[in-house]
């Protein structure tokens, strides 16, 4: 009988340095660079550490939200609720505080009703068999719907100071904001979560291939449910951070924020589809996001532009890995998707540099005489 | 003789190692019901394939009516007038009984003529002897009745040669009796049909003329009134037995699990066997004899409703995949790509994927180390060639795939094992080496299921067989009882003892 060895099969025989270099999280952080750069030489005052810091904390409760949602993204599903889910608890904790409530009691109570608004999230998805998207467009408007019914068209206001501080102090003599090393703690311990322990490990697992898990023995619903209650009690937590930074709560407080909180994970790196991406990808990515929008604030470019500018960043976060992908699997091809993949990114990158220069000239254009 | 509507003449086809069609030539004469019979694997679904358009053989042609045509897909097959209907008919269940006849008409205008095209459905249908409601949606419609609308629809593309592959696989009896009739209603109207069968009753029923293919190559083709089912089984089996890794003797040892009265709805009923240490025993049966739903009901994914499993003298009711593994039960499944491995993922994620709790640190870490020393141990034991074991399944080979869904499963500890179909589409080497890995396995005491549509290495590996047929346990063979003829004629439902019918 003959038997035909088959040849080991083709492997990436790449540099080891430019297989890591060539990785969306090096890009990241070149672009954070860049735009530093740029941004530092238009405007005298983006380098100043009082400046940056106090803008950081304009990005925290986003910040604490995408951290879950990179959970949630990785294993394959979605939670658009987040920002619903932000305003009902902080509705709850301003309704409870102008009832005479104690303020740290409201803020707990609106931890546990933000907890078992994600876990009703992960219930529905796990029991019902149904799209993340779908379930979580529903509690979209529930969410925010009880937020109306809870504060109708009033606001709660007049938080003690030790509450605003949450939102508004820093850290002792420093100029770190509290939210900041808030986020920053939050951020080590939810990426240990995802890369190091065995919920990290299964959220990659069910992201890829969720039958195969259950063919393994892996609790996939227990993991979907565990990372919807985490990205519930977060959504709290980010409500009582943007009441305290506010002052304020009304009810359709954080609108459309959980589209800012998915772009930002997506830019960071992380597969839409799911099973891919990591947690410094997207803290890197909210850096970047940050950085440009603040960039263009400090030269009163409006903040609807200043979108733009984040679509094509978001646009380019899905380009570039595919780009990546094509030319990292085995020998490199240039056949015509991966030609027309690389004409696309040039585009899009022209297409940046082109605007930002031009946003850039609008500032240094005379101002209109009044 | 007339000349035939379509010779498929002198056609070969080759898949890498294997050669699916050896010159095998087929005529098919209009009006005349001709079966097609063969074990798994003979190259039935391959000649289907190369008639419709989707495969081009490497060597051979198709002659319509005398011509030589060149069918390159399955629009042009459908001009040629030539169709396929399979097990599962393909309805639109939202569609209508006439839109989906009409579903591959094309050309006619922009505008629907929706009252005209209910008129020439009914037309269709009634030259059918069918009685449906153009207008029901096809949701509603029995399986039967959804293979008449797949049949109307091919009478609608004014079909000459209709080729039925297996499809009264999913009929009852009733069905059946229906479906032959819709057939010679056809054949009277001069319509050429090939007719491919598992069951031989039905075959020699409705057939005017059988064929049997084996390994690729035409055995017969005979009239009707020449052939007989014992006829037909040998003509089937025949294959020799050589050069094939042949099990080596294991003391069997005590007995592990009973199954006994193993009944799921719909799927299979009355299954009871029993596994011992050191012991393979193979599951063999056709196409659509429900085994790996008994293999699935024993690991939890789909639970069984009714019927005992006594594991090590317990009796258990395993409700899912994290319960089997608990007990020490471990399946392999048939579709690695679906079930067995998240493909981007490397070698090691997918090995310690069901046991991640074991690699954890006293904080709940995961010691990724261990892991990949957990990988490379596999790695050398069943000798999968990679250049690392923290590589993406995705590059491997499919011989080296299943060495690694393997690994994943003997990493559990299993004392059973069930093995679907572990040796489909992985190349000669890798198969011989995964059959010393289950000799190995069963040595060192574990009790072996093994599912395989390939009768020879059913044969090869296992003590005791049982042999399955449409959900219907047939019988367990010991190794000795165990012939191909035997094992075929209780796959196929033929009664009495093998000896008989090979007189």
């Amino acid at each position: 009988m003959t038997t035909q060895t088959k040849a080991s099969p083709a492997h990436p025989s790449r540099h080891p340095l430019l297989v890591y270099l060539s990785r969306w999280e090096c890009l990241l952080v070149a672009l954070i660079v860049v735009t530093s750069a740029v941004n530092s030489i238009l405007s005298p005052y983006f380098l100043e550490t009082q400046n940056l810091f106090r803008a950081s904390s304009d990005f925290m409760e986003i910040g604490l939200m995408m951290l879950p949602m990179v959970l949630i993204i990785v294993s394959g599903n979605l939670d658009l609720s987040v920002a619903s889910n932000l305003g009902m608890c902080a509705s709850l904790m301003g309704w409870l505080f102008n009832n005479g409530w104690n303020i740290w009691l409201a803020a707990g109570a609106a931890l546990v009703l933000g907890g078992m608004a994600g876990v009703l999230n992960g219930f529905l998805i796990a029991r019902t068999k149904l799209p993340a998207l779908v379930v979580t467009l529903g509690t979209f408007a529930f969410y925010r719907g009880i937020a109306f019914v809870l504060l109708g068209d009033q606001a709660a206001r007049g938080y003690p100071s030790s509450f605003t501080y949450l939102g508004q102090g820093t850290l002792g003599n420093t100029p770190i904001p509290f939210s900041l090393a808030l986020f920053l703690a939050f951020a080590l311990i939810y990426g240990i979560v995802l890369h190091k322990t065995m919920f990290g490990c299964s959220l990659y697992a069910i992201g890829n291939n969720e039958e195969a898990c259950r063919y393994s023995g892996v609790a996939v619903d227990q993991a979907k449910t565990i990372a919807f209650g985490l990205s519930g009690v977060m959504s709290a937590l980010a409500g009582i951070i943007l009441a305290a930074r506010f002052g304020s709560t009304r009810p359709d407080i954080a609108t459309g924020m959980e589209l800012d909180v998915i772009t930002a994970t997506v830019v960071g790196g992380i597969n839409i589809f799911g099973g891919s991406g990591t947690m410094i990808g997207a803290v890197l990515s909210l850096c970047l996001i940050g950085i440009v929008r603040f960039g263009m604030g400090l030269m009163n470019i409006p903040g609807q532009v200043q979108s733009l500018a984040i679509g094509f960043l978001l646009i380019l976060a899905i380009l570039v890995p595919q780009l990546g992908r094509r030319l990292s699997l085995g020998n490199i091809r240039l056949d015509r998707k991966t030609t027309i993949l690389m004409i696309l990114a040039a585009i899009v990158v022209a297409a940046f540099a082109g605007f930002f220069i031009w946003s850039r000239s609008l500032i240094l254009a005379p101002a209109p005489a009044y | 003789m007339e000349t035939p509507t379509l010779r498929l003449s002198h056609i070969s086809k080759r898949f890498d190692m294997t050669q699916a069609l050896d010159d095998v030539s087929l005529d098919l004469y209009p009006g005349e019901i001709h079966a097609l019979v063969g074990e798994n694997g003979a190259g039935k679904s391959t000649l289907i394939k190369i008639a419709t358009g989707v495969y081009r053989p490497d060597q051979g042609e198709s002659v319509l009516d005398g011509q030589p045509v060149q069918i390159h897909n399955s629009q042009e097959a459908q001009a040629y007038g030539i169709a396929a209907i399979y097990q599962e008919p393909m309805v639109f269940p939202d569609l209508n009984v006439a839109e989906n006849i009409f579903i591959s008409h094309r050309g006619r205008g922009p505008i629907v003529h929706w009252s005209k095209m209910y008129e020439e459905a009914k037309a269709i249908l009634a030259k059918l002897d069918v009685n449906l409601d153009v207008r029901m949606s096809a949701r509603g419609l029995t399986l039967a009745a959804q293979q008449a609308v797949e049949i109307a629809k091919a009478i609608s593309l004014d079909v000459r040669v209709l080729i039925m592959d297996e499809p009264t696989a999913a009929l009852s009896a009733h069905e059946v009796a229906q479906l032959f009739a819709l057939m010679r209603t056809l054949r009277s109207q001069g319509v050429a049909i090939l007719f491919i069968g598992h069951r031989l009753e039905e075959v020699l029923k409705v057939a005017d003329r059988v064929s049997v293919l084996r390994d690729g190559k035409l055995v017969s083709s005979k009239p009707r009134s020449e052939v007989t089912s014992g006829g037909i089984i040998r003509d089937m089996v025949g294959r020799e037995i050589e050069n094939f890794f042949a099990k080596s003797a294991v003391q069997r040892g005590d007995l592990m699990m009973s199954v006994r009265s193993l009944n799921k709805e719909n799927a299979f009923h009355d299954i009871s066997f029993d596994v011992y240490r050191g012991e393979v025993l193979g599951f063999a049966g056709l196409i659509g004899s429900r085994r790996t739903d008994v293999g699935l009901a024993l690991f939890g994914v789909e639970p069984a409703d009714a019927g005992k499993v006594i594991f090590e003298g317990e009796e258990q009711t395993i409700r899912s995949p994290r319960q089997a593994l608990q007990l020490g039960i471990a399946y392999v499944t048939e579709d690695r790509r679906q079930f067995g491995l998240t493909m981007p993922m490397s070698i090691v994620s997918n090995i310690s994927l069901p046991m991640l709790r074991r690699y954890l640190t006293g904080l709940g870490l995961i010691k990724r180390r261990d892991e990949t020393a957990t990988a490379e141990e596999y790695r050398q034991r069943l000798s999968i060639r990679t250049p690392s074991v923290k590589g993406v399944v995705e590059m491997l080979s499919g011989g080296n795939q299943q060495k690694v869904i393997l690994s994943k499963w003997l990493n559990t500890r299993p004392q059973i094992l069930i093995l679907d179909e572990p040796t489909r589409g992985i190349d000669v080497g890798a198969k011989t080496e995964v059959h010393q890995i289950i000799n190995e396995l069963a040595a060192q005491g574990l009790g072996i299921i093994l599912i395989s549509s390939d009768m020879l290495e059913i044969m090869a590996m296992s003590d005791r067989i049982l042999v399955m047929r449409e959900g219907r346990q047939m019988g367990i063979l010991t190794r000795e009882e165990a012939t191909q003829e035997a094992i075929l004629t209780a796959a196929m439902g033929q009664n009495g003892s093998p000896a008989e019918v090979v007189q």
